[in-house]
């Protein structure tokens, strides 16, 4: 891929966009003046009828008697208008039916049903029990019904303090226990606690609606208007006019979330602050900031599927159809933070969607942990880059591009032709599926259920060797060569050799550079070795061997070989790592294995055999383990004189795997 | 420079086209005659790499437009009367925009804009958005973008469809210019007239397959009839 031709494709696709006078009213328009004017509009009018409400006197009927001081206090207390007085009904179904025909008919606002012996309880320091008929459904009604209990619960107090005195009574005569609730959140908290619920769906939304035009535009629009001909007759490889159109879009929903927000803030904030509740929204430039990279993966992810399915159809029209269920298939998810205890964790983090979702609500609260959040992150672009490869691969299928009739075989269908090795699509696609597979698999492995070393045949031959080599299988390809099943030459062979003795030094020499910059990186490696430690000979076997093949024939063999098709050797060695590091999921660990993976894949492509990567990983990984048993080899390894010696193995390593020129 | 060899194009059962051989040479421009779903358009987009074959190959410059159709986009020039331009670009960033995407240089591109600018007089509307253009003048800046990158192939697909007689007439002297450039050329049409006067070959299509080849002036001798477009018709009912 040529990144100056992509920077072309998105300049033009940008320019076209900011052009689009319907994109502009939808990403900055829309936002800036609607948000703020239906907010603030919403918010004077809720202000106003609540004080309205707070200030009308309440209407009732009064059935029975009602104690004069009752309803003496109550006038004072509320303003109560006694508009009927009626005898008490002879049963309460009488009562409630005349109830209900009075606030049907906006006679009265609510109805009170009084004993008959109300004034000799009284008397006698009894409680009365009023009845109140109000209907639930009214707002009227229901706000008279809350006036008047609130005003009898005041008058209630009262006359309850008149009779402890009079008897002379303590202040807790009458309430032997009473729970004083503290709230241990602040303002700000609370705010934030209601913000992360709601939040995340108004943001996916947002990204949705914001990306949806240019999505559609830039790829349906495109066929549509009969430019897309124009542009396949140049010389433009699909993924290229894909990343190219791809960045567009993110840019748009980024910048168009980004205006909406800012404009959503404005408005919610100054309704709160009308509302005069306890609680803060605690929004600020950082919070905003912070917020503003959370949704990045969201836009990465979404901004993808938008172009898939922009790419897919055959108009704008048929566009619009396809983006209504997707909308659909990225709320439901997205609703996950209004579901009770659902939060942001380890089963939760790779579920797509609903992982952005609770993602954004854990930054909003302040309470989404570091490590998950890089979980989410490398989710959602694996998420993004399968479908982006999936848009390519529509960008190549004639049939959708020039409208034709039955366009899913096309695009689902398994290659016509049998390929040497993987394509890069397929390399691509094989490394979000193995990530999903391995995340989610790991969690079954338990070793208190199964032993260290059942986990470790469970994890690398269950989850690692048979996904790639049935993946190689169904993508028939050669298993020979797409996992370089061939012994090196000679002088590749002293390469590797000299490799396998000294390339541990590499991830040596990283892992104690890179120690400092990440604080979790110590206490993993500790969990690590508690982990393993207690193994004996045949776990600390298993755990240099097993990764040495299964992990070996996933990306040095299926990930490495569809790479090296991009026709890019750089690509090959850097893409196979990245896949290799970002698959151990814990920022150290992705820095450190993925260095090692670029010494894997360099020596793996160079000297055309699997048996170069197997043999390095495996002595790394056997190093490792012998250094947790034995402390003097691990202090042999940490030695300055050690490393050093190490790195110049390595160095002639690679000087000797390289391939000469023909 | 540009050559067909057995290509075939299958829809299911339909051969939208069969067995079609052919070759232009450096300096020459063939015609693609036939009526109208006579294949004309399935067979260019197979040689400029759009559409890929059932069967049989399309070169361009010896390049396999199935195996490396990068490389034939590359060579090739290619314009259609119903290609549509960006509305909201104007035709100089759409001929920035191509010549980019032909990896040409910022100012290879300003020089080679600035001499077709004026060959093709677009000086008037070069820097209006394509919205607000006419049809002649969308198609003027068509012939641009297909020229911009100097490639030694132009497959041209009726590309005076829709334009005045004085834009199509503009449009068949760069034409006659390009081939005297020393371009390879394939132009089709349904327009007999266009073809008599441009071509130095013509192919005849109906159905999908050749039905015959050769000079304006053979065919119709062949036919025994004055003009290129009687000899056509006589063709077509001799086959029903």
């Amino acid at each position: 891929m040529r990144w100056s031709i992509v920077r072309t494709i998105f300049g033009k696709e940008l320019v076209e966009t900011l052009r689009d006078r319907r994109t502009l009213f939808a990403m900055f328009a829309l936002p800036v003046l609607l948000h703020p004017l239906l907010f603030l509009a919403l918010g004077r009018v809720t202000a106003a009828e609540t004080q309205k409400r707070k200030t009308i006197a309440p209407r009732v009927a009064i059935f029975g008697a009602m104690p004069r001081a009752l309803e003496d206090r109550l006038t004072a207390e509320i303003g109560l208008t006694v508009a009927a007085r009626l005898p008490a009904p002879p049963t309460p179904e009488a009562a409630a039916a005349e109830a209900r025909r009075l606030v049907d008919a906006h006679t009265v606002d609510l109805a009170l049903l009084l004993p008959p012996d109300a004034d000799a309880r009284l008397a006698a320091d009894d409680g009365v029990a009023l009845t109140a008929l109000f209907s639930s459904v009214s707002d009227v009604s229901r706000g008279a019904h809350a006036r008047v209990a609130k005003a009898l619960d005041k008058i209630s107090a009262e006359e309850l303090a008149a009779r402890r005195a009079r008897r002379k009574l303590p202040d807790g005569f009458a309430e032997p226990y009473r729970l004083v609730d503290e709230d241990l959140a602040s303002s700000r908290m609370r705010g934030a606690e209601i913000a992360g619920r709601a939040l995340p769906v108004i943001v996916l939304f947002v990204i949705v609606t914001c990306g949806l035009l240019p999505a559609i535009d830039l790829t349906a629009g495109e066929k549509e208007r009969g430019t897309l001909q124009t542009l396949l007759c140049a010389p433009v490889r699909p993924l290229e006019l894909v990343a190219g159109k791809y960045l567009t879009v993110v840019v748009a929903s980024l910048i168009g979330a980004a205006a909406n927000l800012l404009a959503m803030g404005f408005a919610l904030s100054r309704q709160i602050a009308a509302l005069g509740d306890d609680l803060e929204l605690g929004l600020s430039l950082p919070t905003g900031l912070v917020l503003f990279v959370a949704i990045i993966p969201a836009a990465l992810l979404l901004s993808a599927l938008l172009l898939g399915l922009g790419v897919f159809a055959r108009s704008f029209r048929e566009a619009q159809s396809y983006m209504t269920p997707l909308l659909l298939v990225v709320l439901v998810p997205a609703m996950a933070t209004l579901v009770p205890g659902v939060e942001l964790s380890p089963s939760t983090a790779l579920v797509p969607i609903a992982n952005l979702s609770l993602l954004i609500r854990g930054v909003v609260a302040g309470t989404a942990p570091t490590q998950l959040v890089f979980v989410v992150t490398v989710a959602n672009l694996a998420y993004a880059a399968a479908a982006l490869v999936f848009t390519a691969r529509v960008f190549e299928t004639e049939q959708v591009l020039l409208s034709g009739e039955s366009p899913w075989r096309d695009v689902f269908g398994r290659a016509a032709r049998a390929r040497v090795t993987p394509t890069p699509r397929n390399a691509i696609l094989f490394s979000v599926v193995l990530l999903v597979v391995a995340y989610y698999g790991s969690m079954f492995a338990d070793p208190k259920r199964v032993g260290l070393l059942g986990m470790l045949l469970v994890l690398q031959l269950g989850l690692f060797l048979a996904p790639a080599v049935l993946w190689a299988l169904a993508s028939r390809v050669s298993l020979r060569e797409t996992f370089s099943l061939r012994l090196p030459s000679l002088r590749g062979a002293a390469g590797i050799l000299c490799l396998t003795l000294g390339g541990w030094a590499v991830g040596e020499l990283v892992a104690r550079a890179l120690l400092p910059l990440f604080p979790g990186a110590r206490a993993y490696a500790e969990e690590l070795a508690r982990l393993l430690g207690p193994g004996d000979a045949k776990v600390a076997i298993a755990v240099a061997l097993l990764p040495a093949v299964a992990e070996e024939a996933c990306f040095r063999g299926v990930v490495l070989s569809g790479l090296a098709n991009s026709g890019r050797r750089s690509v090959a060695i850097v893409g196979s790592a990245l896949a290799f590091g970002l698959l151990h999921l814990q920022p150290f660990h992705v820095l450190t294995a993925s260095v090692t993976g670029l010494l894997l894949g360099w020596a793996t492509l160079e000297t055309g055999s699997i048996l170069a990567g197997a043999l390095i990983h495996a002595a790394n990984n056997g190093l490792r383990m012998i250094a947790l048993h034995h402390p003097a080899v691990e202090q042999a390894l940490a030695h300055p004189a050690t490393i050093a010696a190490g790195l110049a193995l390595t160095a002639i390593g690679l000087l000797l795997v390289r391939r000469r020129p023909a | 420079m540009l050559e067909a060899i057995a290509l075939t194009k299958r829809y299911g059962a339909v051969h939208a086209a069969a067995d079609i051989s052919f070759r232009v040479g450096a300096g020459e421009v063939v015609g693609l005659l036939g009526p109208n779903g006579a294949g004309k358009t399935t067979i260019l987009r197979m040689l400029a790499g759009i559409l890929t074959p059932t069967g049989g190959r399309a070169l361009v410059d010896g390049v396999d437009a199935t195996t490396d159709p990068f490389e034939v986009k590359r060579r090739l020039g290619f314009l259609s009367g119903d290609t549509a331009l960006y509305q909201r670009l104007t035709p100089r960033e759409v001929l920035r925009y191509f010549g980019r995407l032909h990896g040409l240089a910022d100012d290879a591109i300003a020089a080679r804009t600035a001499r077709l600018v004026d060959e093709l007089r677009m000086g008037d509307f070069a820097d209006r958005r394509c919205a607000a253009l006419s049809a002649g003048q969308k198609q003027k800046t068509n012939i641009a973008r297909a020229f911009l990158h100097d490639p030694p192939a132009l497959i041209l697909d009726e590309p005076t469809t829709a334009l005045d007689i004085v834009t199509g007439r503009f449009l068949l002297d760069a034409i006659s210019r390009a081939r005297a450039a020393g371009k390879a050329i394939l132009f089709s049409t349904h327009v007999m007239g266009e073809a008599e006067a441009l071509c130095d070959r013509v192919l005849l299509l109906h159905g999908g397959r050749i039905v015959d080849e050769g000079a304006p002036a053979e065919l119709c001798a062949r036919a025994g009839v004055r003009t290129l477009g009687e000899a056509f018709l006589r063709r077509i009912d001799a086959l029903s």
